[in-house]
């Protein structure tokens, strides 16, 4: 992907949240160059601080979170501009057109009373109030059943009229109506049936094809990033730890964090035999000192108790942050 | 075999749901014959709307069957004394899947895990406070005492699974029955919570049922137990773990196996799903004949649309409802 066009360039994104106990390190200084059509999968488990992220991108953070540094830069059709410091007017434009979200549990952001068909003219005559009915109704017809629905019935029903995997698969069309050129999509799957979730997941890989869509795909499941991503970063304690393409993470993971991850996923063929990650998620109100993952880390040495390493490239496009790989 | 534990005969069960005119009857298991054996661990598994956990509550004694028979230790629990039933109640217990609400949130870590060695009197009332620390060293939150007067939500998921786990074995229970019991818990936390169960296990001997839409961690904690695949409240497959892996029968089984995802890019792009239609039937509405016929590929009209089939041995342990899988048709 080196040789690709940018898309998103985050710089230096640092987010705390206040808290009774003091600040929450959310974010810890991030540094992510995002290209155009990859699909990009960020793992974490709870409280790495991917949502975080996803939401400090389309400004949607709660109100107790500070940003305390940092810059997200997009590039629009030649032009670049920092998504932070914009204009929130001029932001909300960027919305949905540039870049669609799908929250967690999407399918619960429908709203109750409104049919589905007015889901669709209500998002798009909010960014384009001229757009006629019809125009609307005939571009949702298209993105439904590009997301293998029935517009037929999907049209006319009500949210609680469809199950969960066809909810998730209209939020998902809905986040398609307006061709933005990113979705990010935290969790998409997670609440799914096993078959919805892997037919959903097949299903992107043709629409980021047809859309020439950016895809950020949040996620805490390692088999969804090895099912859709082709490049994956690895979040832990509000810091990036590693990325790198999908082969090279999964065949050939350099940061002992990720190597654990992927040795305490329980598989279907093979060894039964796992390893467990020792210790407990860290305090991010009081994080350690160092390298965050080194209370955890088999391989921790001294220096990673004092100071913290910085992502560096080990291999081309996969970089790492362990002192491991810094001689 | 060892002795029969559990005995399910011809379970039925059915909500009604809906308003005062508009009251329909849900049927969420249909015809469960089940038996489970001393010290086994056995697996559910099926899709969420499956009825897994229903059964599983039925198990429990916690939902009652519309109709059929649940023997426990060869007796009918709807016909024991009060004090049988206690006993079972006691001897059976119900792991649930979030232990973010499962504990009372105003409760310390002690108060959590005394009240029911008090009230069941498991142990002398001098001897509580010895007992709750002994609880805590068995699922591993040690030091004991620097858990004791945490409250949960001083506690992370893997940590708040363990007092629910100490509090279960508290009652030294027989059977423990486990629905979805590390789905809630981070990645690098679960494989400590099963683990933990295997050495209960071992050490006391329990019988183990595990419900899960995840079949990679029921291989890890039984790869030579029994499971059964449920779909629309039914059994549609029952044979050991990793014979079910291999050598799938039932199409719908085939299907769940090729939907699941693997950590492992090559090996989880290559599996195809091969359905007639993605959507599950809605459960108020069933179609007639194999409950899977509108999404199975290989469903042939006027048989499978028409008949359910039964649950049949179609080798040695290894049942199978399906009108396909004697091998003749397929």
């Amino acid at each position: 992907m080196s040789n690709s066009e940018l898309i998103l360039s985050i710089r230096n994104l640092t987010v705390k949240y206040r808290s009774r106990r003091g600040y929450v390190n959310a974010l810890r200084n991030i540094n992510l160059d995002i290209y155009r059509n990859e699909a990009i999968g960020i793992v974490g488990e709870s409280g790495s601080g991917k949502t975080t992220l996803a939401l400090a991108i389309i400004r949607q953070l709660p109100n107790n979170a500070r940003i305390v540094s940092g810059s997200i830069i997009f590039y629009n059709d030649g032009n670049k501009v920092d998504l932070l410091t914009m204009n929130y007017n001029e932001f909300r434009h960027y919305l949905w057109e540039k870049i669609a979200f799908v929250p967690q549990g999407a399918m619960n952001s429908l709203n109750p009373v409104l049919k589905i068909r007015d889901h669709f003219i209500e998002t798009v005559k909010a960014h384009n109030p001229d757009a006629s009915k019809e125009e609307i109704v005939r571009k949702a017809r298209e993105v439904l059943k590009i997301t293998l629905l029935d517009p037929d019935r999907v049209l006319n029903s009500y949210p609680h009229q469809l199950s969960g995997g066809m909810k998730q698969r209209v939020m998902i069309s809905l986040a398609l109506i307006l061709n933005p050129a990113v979705i990010i999509m935290d969790e998409p799957t997670s609440s799914l049936d096993v078959v919805s979730q892997k037919i959903i997941l097949q299903n992107l890989k043709d629409i980021m094809r047809m859309f020439n869509v950016t895809m950020i795909i949040i996620t805490h499941d390692m088999g969804v990033v090895a099912e859709v991503a082709n490049r994956v970063v690895v979040m832990y304690a509000g810091k990036i730890m590693e990325v790198g393409d999908v082969e090279s993470i999964f065949y050939n993971p350099l940061h002992p964090y990720t190597q654990g991850l992927l040795k305490a996923v329980p598989k279907l063929r093979g060894e039964t035999e796992l390893y467990s990650i020792p210790g407990e998620p860290p305090d991010l109100v009081n994080p350690p000192s160092g390298c965050s993952f080194h209370p955890r880390c088999p391989f921790a040495m001294d220096m990673c108790t004092i100071n913290e390493p910085s992502l560096k490239e080990v291999n081309k496009g996969h970089l790492v942050a362990c002192f491991k790989y810094e001689t | 075999m060892s002795k029969e534990l559990i005995k399910l005969m011809n379970v039925y069960v059915s909500f009604r749901i809906g308003g005062l005119f508009t009251k329909i009857t849900v049927n969420v298991l249909r015809n469960i014959n089940l038996t489970i054996y001393d010290g086994e661990t056995f697996g559910l598994v099926g899709e969420s709307g499956c009825g897994k956990t229903t059964l599983g509550k039925v198990i429990a004694g916690l939902i009652k069957p519309t109709s059929g028979k649940i023997l426990y230790k060869g007796k009918d629990i709807s016909a024991m004394t009060k004090d049988e039933f206690l006993t079972f109640r006691r001897e059976v217990q119900y792991l649930h899947q979030d232990p973010f609400s499962s504990l009372n949130p105003v409760q310390t870590v002690y108060t959590i895990l005394s009240r029911p060695l008090i009230k069941h009197k498991i142990v002398d009332p001098s001897n509580v406070e010895e007992e709750v620390m002994e609880l805590l060293r068995m699922v591993g939150l040690t030091p004991p005492s620097d858990f004791m007067y945490r409250y949960p939500h001083q506690l992370s998921g893997g940590q708040r699974q363990r007092v629910a786990l100490a509090r279960i074995m508290s009652v030294r229970p027989k059977v423990l029955i486990a629905d979805e019991p590390v789905s809630m818990i981070d990645v690098s936390q679960r494989i400590g919570i099963l683990r933990l169960l295997l050495d209960l296990r071992k050490e006391t001997n329990m019988t183990i049922i595990y419900i899960t839409h995840d079949l990679a961690t029921l291989r890890y904690i039984s790869r030579e137990g029994r499971v059964a695949v449920m779909y629309l409240g039914g059994i549609v497959e029952l044979t050991d773990v990793e014979r079910l892996l291999t050598k799938p029968l039932h199409p719908y089984t085939q299907i769940l196996l090729s939907a699941l995802l693997e950590p492992d890019p090559n090996i989880t792009r290559n599996k195809k799903v091969n359905l007639r239609s993605m959507d599950i039937p809605s459960i108020v509405n069933l179609p007639p004949g194999c409950k899977f016929h509108t999404r199975c590929p290989y469903a042939i009209n006027g048989i499978c649309d028409v008949k359910e089939p039964d649950l049949v041995e179609v080798e040695t342990n290894h049942y199978v409802a399906c009108h396909l899988a004697k091998g003749d048709l397929k």
